[in-house]
């Protein structure tokens, strides 16, 4: 043990997290007929984190699987309207990649700026992390941070301009993300 | 936005003396409650069910209605099998005992020509509480993709599960649900 870590010592600063995907999904929400707000999830992701709370610094990856979308409405397809609106069949991952991370004064992580790639198109956005935290795990033991992402994207920004507006433009996006040291 | 208003102005004409009572009629595709939970103190995660059947009445000139709402457990989606079978097993949803979860209502609040909430009662586990929902930004108009007349919200409420005998992992899994769900509802030819 003392060997490992006069070992890793001088890596020790950044530690690397990766996502406990069960508990990372994301949800998105959307106006529908500019009334009732609906919501959709993808069912798998996967993800790291790499986080140096002492240099103020880390990343981030965050990959979903577009072909595990999950509306509720049953099993999706090519023919659903929802395969349809991601593009399934060429887009097989939607991804968020970002290596600036914000802290707060107190060393929290408040917000992530970096970069989503949706249909192929790449842009800019920032995400807001809340209740961002790192403890030891009640139920594994082991080390875990945790937060809530939350953003929002205009999908027209993206090419994905289907439906607009019956189905809103602008989409909230809500992701977990507890993550174990690895 | 046009053809909305008239078919709202069109439905106001009709219904006015003749109707005074619609019946309404959920659409299963556009009202799929979501529910909230608190996982370790931090994160927030998210289930739904996707099967639920519902029936509104409402009288807007009396400014009265009624709502009955079913939700089949066994619809119960988190995601992932393993997780979808964890939450359904005995101690949480126990869905082979409790087929359903309802929430009934004949007191709609209204404010002006707006239904605002409902005050009911819900039934979770065989047991059955008063609950009190919200109801956000309501609407009836005609449905400009198939022109049907409907109305519509977003039904928001908070229980505590442990007063329905849910108590399990408590408070790794927080005690408090925040439900969300969208409704859309044709009025019945």
């Amino acid at each position: 043990m003392a060997l490992g870590l006069v070992l890793s010592a001088p890596a020790f600063a950044a530690q690397t997290y990766t996502l406990d995907t069960l508990h990372s999904a994301p949800t998105f929400e959307f106006k529908h007929l500019g009334i009732t707000t609906q919501s959709g999830r993808f069912n798998r992701v996967a993800g790291s984190v790499t986080l140096d709370p002492g240099a103020r610094k880390g990343s981030v990856t965050y990959e979903v699987e577009t072909s595990t979308l999950n509306m509720g409405y049953g099993a999706e397809g090519p023919e659903s309207p929802g395969y349809q609106l991601f593009d399934v069949g060429h887009f097989p991952k939607i991804t968020f990649k970002s290596s600036k991370l914000a802290f707060d004064k107190a060393g929290v992580v408040v917000a992530a700026d970096g970069e989503l790639s949706l249909l192929g198109v790449t842009r800019p956005l920032t995400v807001q992390v809340q209740h961002f935290q790192c403890s030891i795990s009640d139920l594994t033991k082991k080390p875990l941070c945790t937060a809530d992402v939350t953003a929002t994207v205009k999908r027209s920004e993206f090419g994905m301009l289907r439906f607009i507006p019956s189905i809103s433009d602008e989409v909230q996006v809500h992701v977990p993300i507890e993550a174990y040291q690895d | 936005m046009n053809r909305l208003l008239v078919a709202c102005a069109m439905a106001g004409g009709v219904v006015a003396p003749a109707f005074a009572s619609d019946n309404y009629t959920f659409d299963p595709e556009y009202t799929i409650p979501v529910f909230e939970v608190g996982h370790l103190g931090f994160t927030t995660q998210r289930g739904r069910f996707d099967k639920m059947e519902g029936k509104a009445t409402l009288d807007f000139a009396a400014k009265s209605g009624s709502v009955q709402f079913t939700v089949f457990t066994n619809s119960l989606d988190m995601g992932s099998r393993a997780w979808t079978v964890h939450v359904s097993s005995e101690g949480l949803f126990n869905i082979e005992k409790y087929p359903t979860m309802m929430f009934k209502s004949d007191k709609l609040i209204f404010d002006s020509d707006k239904v605002v909430g409902a005050d009911g009662q819900f039934t979770l586990l065989g047991v059955t509480k008063p609950l009190t929902v919200a109801v956000n930004h309501f609407a009836c108009a005609a449905n400009p993709v198939n022109h049907k007349f409907m109305c519509a919200g977003d039904v928001a409420a908070t229980i505590k599960r442990s007063e329905f005998g849910m108590t399990k992992y408590i408070p790794t899994v927080s005690d408090e649900i925040r439900i969300s769900v969208p409704v859309e509802a044709y009025r019945d030819q």
